[in-house]
C-alpha cells in the first residue's frame, strides 16, 4: 500500500525533486567553506549563502540582506531572537498555542537570578478580536517582547498577527514572529505584517532539507550573539558582537547543502504560489474537518475557519497513540501526543492525553484524505473487535 | 593597472558591495585582504580599478555600506 504522508507539520515529505538536486549538488563546487576562504570552492560557497539571502528577503519582503541570519533550526532562530534581544527588567508576551521553542527559553530566562525578566501568556483561542483583546490587556509598562506563532503547530489557527503588531508598535513592544509553521502555508510579509523579527524552518512549509533555519530581522532591530565562535570576521576580536549581522549569529561553518536546498524549496514555493498553496491546504483541510465532524466521537479542535492544513483531532474511546499506531499500520503517517505544545494542548482542552494531528503539504491529494477518513471512522470497530 | 581595495567587515557586504557594483557596470572582484595584521583580523574587500573610486564609494554610501579601510594598490596587490 502506498504511504500517505500527512506529518507535513513535524518536517515536510518528499521534498520537490530540485530540493534533492540542490541538496546533492552541493558537495561537488560548493564544497568550500563560506566565508573563510578566496579560492573557488569558497567563493561558491559563499555566493549560494548569499543567493539565499536574497532569496529569503524577497520572500518574507526583507530589504536589507544582511539582516538574513542563517541557524540550524527554527528552535535556535527563536532562542537567538529572544536572548539576543531581552533586557534585564523585561516582561515578555507570548500566546497560549506556542510550541516549547518559545515556552522554554523564556522561562529559562524568568529563572536566571538578577534577570528579572518575567512573561506573560494571552489567550489566542478565540476570534481575532478576542486574541486582540487578551494581547492588549496583558501589556505591563515594561513589556518589550511579544512572541507570536504565525500558525499553530498543533489546530492550525493563524493568528492575526498585523493587528498584534499595531499593537505592538504603540506600546513599543518588539514583535517576533514563529514562522515555522506559517511560511510557506500563509503568505508573510516582513513590512506589511509589521514584523520585527521572523523565524523560519526551512524543512517544513519551505520544503526544505532538515538543519536550516532562519532569522530575518527588521531594520534598526540589533541582536546581541547568544554563540560566540569562528565567523571570518573580525578574528582578533574576542567580541563576537563586534561582527555585524549576519555573521555575528552564525558562529561555526554554516550548512550549504542545507542552505542551497533551502533555496531551492523557497523556488518551489514561489513557483507552485504561496496564495495557491493555502487556497489547495484549505480546500483539503475543509475536507477532511467536514468528514471527521461527521464520524461518531470524533472531536475536531480549534477554529476551522482561518487555519493552515493542520487539524487535531481525538476520537472517543481511543487513546491518540493508538490512532496514529493504527494509522500507521494502514500506511498513514500522522503525529499524535502534545507536539511540543503542551499550553497549546491546555487551551484546547486536550491537555490531559493530547490529540492526533494530521498536517498536509502542498502534494497531498483528496483521494489521500478520503482514505484517511475512511480509516478513522472504522477505527473504533478495529478497536473494538 | 592602478587599482583601489575597498575593504569591508565581512563576506556578506563585500557580495553585497558586488551587487551593487554589477548593477552599475563597475568592474571589481572580490578578494580576502592580504594584510590581517594592519587590520586585525581576517576579512573580505573588493577591487576596483582606481577610476572607479570616487563613484563607487558614492555608491556604497547611499546603500549604506561602510567601508573600513581603502588601500590604493596596483594590481597584484592590495
Amino acid at each position: 500500500m502506498k504511504r500517505i504522508y500527512f506529518d507535513s507539520a513535524a518536517t515536510s515529505w518528499p521534498k520537490p525533486r530540485q530540493v534533492v538536486k540542490a541538496v546533492s549538488d552541493s558537495f561537488g563546487e560548493y564544497g568550500g567553506n563560506p566565508g573563510r576562504s578566496a579560492h573557488s570552492l569558497s567563493m561558491n560557497a559563499s555566493l549560494a549563502v548569499y543567493g539565499c539571502r536574497e532569496r529569503v528577503c524577497s520572500f518574507v519582503g526583507c530589504r536589507d540582506v544582511e539582516n538574513v541570519v542563517f541557524t540550524y533550526n527554527a528552535t535556535y532562530a527563536l532562542n537567538a531572537a529572544v536572548k539576543g534581544l531581552v533586557s534585564k527588567g523585561d516582561h515578555i508576551l507570548f500566546s497560549n498555542l506556542e510550541h516549547n521553542s518559545v515556552i522554554r527559553p523564556i522561562h529559562a530566562l524568568s529563572l536566571i537570578p538578577g534577570m528579572g525578566v518575567t512573561y506573560g501568556v494571552f489567550d489566542a483561542t478565540g476570534d481575532d478580536d478576542e486574541i486582540l483583546d487578551s494581547f492588549s490587556s496583558m501589556i505591563l509598562p515594561q513589556t518589550r517582547l511579544a512572541v507570536i506563532t504565525l500558525a499553530s503547530n498543533v489546530c492550525g489557527r493563524v493568528l492575526p498577527v498585523k493587528a498584534i503588531s499595531e499593537v505592538c508598535k504603540l506600546h513599543g513592544i518588539t514583535l517576533i514572529a514563529d514562522g515555522a509553521q506559517g511560511a510557506g502555508s500563509i503568505p508573510v510579509h516582513l513590512e506589511r505584517d509589521g514584523i520585527d523579527v521572523l523565524c523560519l524552518a526551512g524543512h517544513k512549509s519551505l520544503y526544505g532539507p532538515q538543519g536550516v533555519g532562519v532569522i530575518v530581522f527588521g531594520r534598526g532591530i540589533s541582536p546581541r550573539a547568544v554563540i560566540e565562535g569562528g565567523n571570518g570576521v573580525n578574528s582578533s576580536s574576542r567580541l563576537m558582537d563586534d561582527s555585524p549581522l549576519p555573521e555575528r549569529l552564525e558562529a561555526g561553518t554554516l550548512s550549504v547543502p542545507c542552505i542551497r536546498g533551502l533555496a531551492a524549496g523557497i523556488d518551489y514555493v514561489d513557483s507552485v504560489g504561496a496564495d495557491y498553496i493555502r487556497e489547495r491546504g484549505l480546500y483539503l483541510s475543509n475536507i477532511l474537518v467536514s468528514g471527521l465532524s461527521v464520524i461518531r466521537g470524533v472531536s475536531v479542535y480549534g477554529d476551522c475557519t482561518n487555519r493552515t492544513p493542520c487539524i487535531c483531532f481525538n476520537k472517543a474511546g481511543i487513546s491518540s497513540e493508538k490512532m496514529a499506531q493504527y494509522l500507521a499500520e494502514n500506511n498513514v503517517c500522522v503525529r499524535s501526543g502534545f507536539h511540543c505544545a503542551p499550553i497549546a494542548h491546555k487551551a484546547l482542552g486536550t491537555g490531559e492525553y493530547g490529540a492526533v494531528r494530521v498536517s498536509m503539504s502542498f502534494g497531498n491529494t483528496k483521494k489521500e484524505t478520503d482514505t484517511l477518513l475512511s480509516l478513522v471512522s472504522k477505527a473504533q470497530a478495529v478497536h473494538s473487535a | 593597472m592602478e587599482c583601489v581595495f575597498l575593504v569591508v567587515s565581512s563576506i556578506t557586504y563585500a557580495l553585497k558591495a558586488k551587487a551593487v557594483f554589477e548593477d552599475y557596470s563597475i568592474a571589481c572582484r572580490i578578494e580576502k585582504i592580504r594584510n590581517v595584521a594592519v587590520l586585525k583580523g581576517c576579512g573580505y574587500g573588493i577591487r576596483i580599478s582606481r577610476s572607479d573610486k570616487s563613484r563607487s564609494l558614492a555608491l556604497l554610501r547611499r546603500e549604506g555600506l561602510r567601508v573600513v579601510d581603502i588601500i590604493d594598490c596596483t594590481d597584484g596587490e592590495s
